[in-house]
């Protein structure tokens, strides 16, 4: 099992997590007919789907390494984006509980899924 | 915009194609025939932009290959193609030239709504038509009115014939078109669909298209004054609308697989750009492609492009399922999915096509390259509707349970 699925759930599911609970708190405010906010919930769907659908592309045993990547990428997109929006949509945090296991770093990571785009080169 | 600008033809616009189309039989069939013809349309797809010269040859080539006709269901004698292959199909033909992608967009949306709205022996007519080669283009759009929805161009019945009157734009397809489907709207404001012959006394189209992007598809004028069809010709279009049906998510999801097209051309582009890109005197390295900084870049066009290309599968399927079964729930579960995929396949077409440049430098930006073309092209086709509004009709199904309302633009 690769490193980066011990991360990638845990975003998807606090995105998943923070978008009820934003949808939980939106629908007795006013807010929920207001056009911006509506939109801002569509953007945090279509970030959490877009993960979900590349996190069933490497379901199988034999996922190639850059399809990892761009899932872990895609959901660490959505996670970011849930915590904006839940801090700015509530005023309030939601806590987000990090893997403790060792992960090469998102930002190597998009490094490295370039330099197999670009060059071939293989992803350790 | 003006009239007076004409293009340089080198075909001759026909009520009949010049030859028989090819009949395509399969899904795997059709995705091999549009890989061909793509290897074909990409080497000259640069200067026929540049130019501004009109796809003739290349749309015969491309109506004659049967790809227009794949489709025509099975019951009608076409391959019936699921829309995971009908998209992928356009996306291969959008990469190597998004114009040419596009050009068959209102086919086969007009397609669909034939077998929604159409009688029986409609049905026979123009599916038969479909297979023989026959390009439908269409006249549906109107700059002038309130609203994309509100139309001015009227049909009136008269006995045995339909008498049309008014004036279109964005008329895609049109001007090459063996066919011109027109809607007008009867004494009641309901839209019918007329299959008007390219040569009908009354119709004419002005190619008088001069937006910066999807230069070649000629998305211009049509003049519709006093065009005569007998009733024969016409189909309820409005129907489509009255009941839940996939025509909304139809349409949506070839306009996102263009853009999904667009897309893959600039990311390939990028690369090769990047690939051939000097150092940059502070990065250190020896070559532009060893630049960790592009390479990042690189890295998050490919996942953004990925994404893109799995949720427009996803949305696909979405389709096949509100084709096959046309409840409220799977319409609006269509249009829904096919939104996100109009969302991410636009912000990736215009991420890839404007990085292509950054990544590639200031040498990139020479006319003679044409390499801006995918940024015109991703931001003009990008408007067929706005984009803003998709992500709002997502967040409205999520936040407050109502459904996208249906109309072909959802």
């Amino acid at each position: 099992m690769p490193k980066t699925h011990s991360h990638l759930q845990p975003d998807l599911t606090y995105a998943r997590k923070a978008l009820a609970a934003l949808v939980a708190y939106l629908r007795v405010q006013p807010a929920k007919d207001d056009a911006l906010v509506i939109a801002s919930i569509g953007d945090l769907q279509i970030r959490i789907d877009a993960a979900d659908a590349l996190a069933q592309r490497i379901s199988g045993e034999n996922a190639p390494a850059h399809a990892i990547i761009e899932a872990r990428l895609a959901a660490a997109h959505a996670a970011r984006l849930a915590s904006t929006l839940h801090g700015e949509l509530t005023g309030s945090d939601l806590p987000r509980q990090l893997s403790t296991e060792p992960e090469t770093p998102l930002l190597t990571q998009r490094r490295q899924l370039g330099d197999y785009y670009l060059n071939g080169v293989a992803i350790a | 915009m003006t009239d007076n600008i004409v293009s340089t033809l080198s075909g001759q616009p026909s009520p009949v194609p010049r030859h028989r189309a090819r009949i395509i039989d399969s899904d795997a069939q059709a995705i091999a025939v549009a890989q061909q013809l793509a290897a074909d349309f990409a080497r000259e797809a640069g200067e026929r932009d540049l130019e501004r010269r009109l796809p003739w040859e290349e749309l015969d080539r491309f109506s004659e290959s049967g790809l227009w006709a794949i489709t025509v269901p099975k019951a009608y004698g076409g391959a019936g193609v699921s829309f995971v292959t009908l998209s992928e199909v356009v996306a291969i033909i959008s990469a190597a030239d998004s114009s040419l992608g596009q050009l068959p967009q209102n086919h086969f949306g007009v397609l669909n709504n034939l077998l929604l709205t159409g009688s029986e022996e409609q049905k026979q007519r123009y599916f038969s038509k479909a297979l023989e080669g026959y390009r439908f283009g269409n006249a549906f759009s109107e700059a002038g009115s309130k609203t994309v929805a509100a139309f001015e161009t009227q049909i009136r019945f008269d006995g045995d014939s339909a008498v049309i009157n008014g004036e279109k734009f964005y008329c895609t397809g049109a001007l090459f078109a063996h066919i011109v489907p027109v809607v007008g709207v009867d004494e009641q404001n309901r839209p019918f669909i007329a299959f008007v012959p390219r040569n009908a006394k009354g119709l004419s189209i002005v190619d008088n298209w001069d937006g910066f992007g999807q230069r070649t598809t000629a998305s211009g004028k049509a003049l519709i004054e006093g065009v005569r069809v007998p009733v024969s010709d016409v189909i309820p279009a409005w129907k489509a609308y009255d009941q839940p049906t996939a025509d909304g998510p139809v349409s949506q999801i070839i306009q996102a697989a263009v853009d999904t097209g667009i897309a893959r051309g600039a990311f390939a582009e990028a690369l090769r750009v990047t690939r051939a890109a000097r150092p940059w005197l502070d990065s250190g390295v020896e070559h532009g492609w060893q630049d960790p900084l592009s390479q990042a870049a690189i890295g998050d066009l490919a996942w953004s492009l990925q994404a893109a290309e799995a949720i427009l599968e996803k949305s696909a399927h979405a389709v096949d399922r509100a084709l096959a079964e046309p409840s409220e729930d799977n319409v609006a579960q269509a249009s829904v999915i096919v939104g996100q995929a109009k969302v991410l396949s636009t912000e990736i077409a215009l991420l890839a096509s404007s990085k292509l440049l950054e990544l590639g430098g200031t040498r990139t930006v020479s006319a003679r390259y044409n390499l801006d073309r995918y940024w015109r092209n991703a931001r003009t086709h990008t408007l067929h509707d706005p984009v803003r509004w998709k992500y709002h009709l997502v967040g409205n199904q999520v936040l407050n349970g109502i459904k996208p309302q249906r109309h072909t633009w959802n």
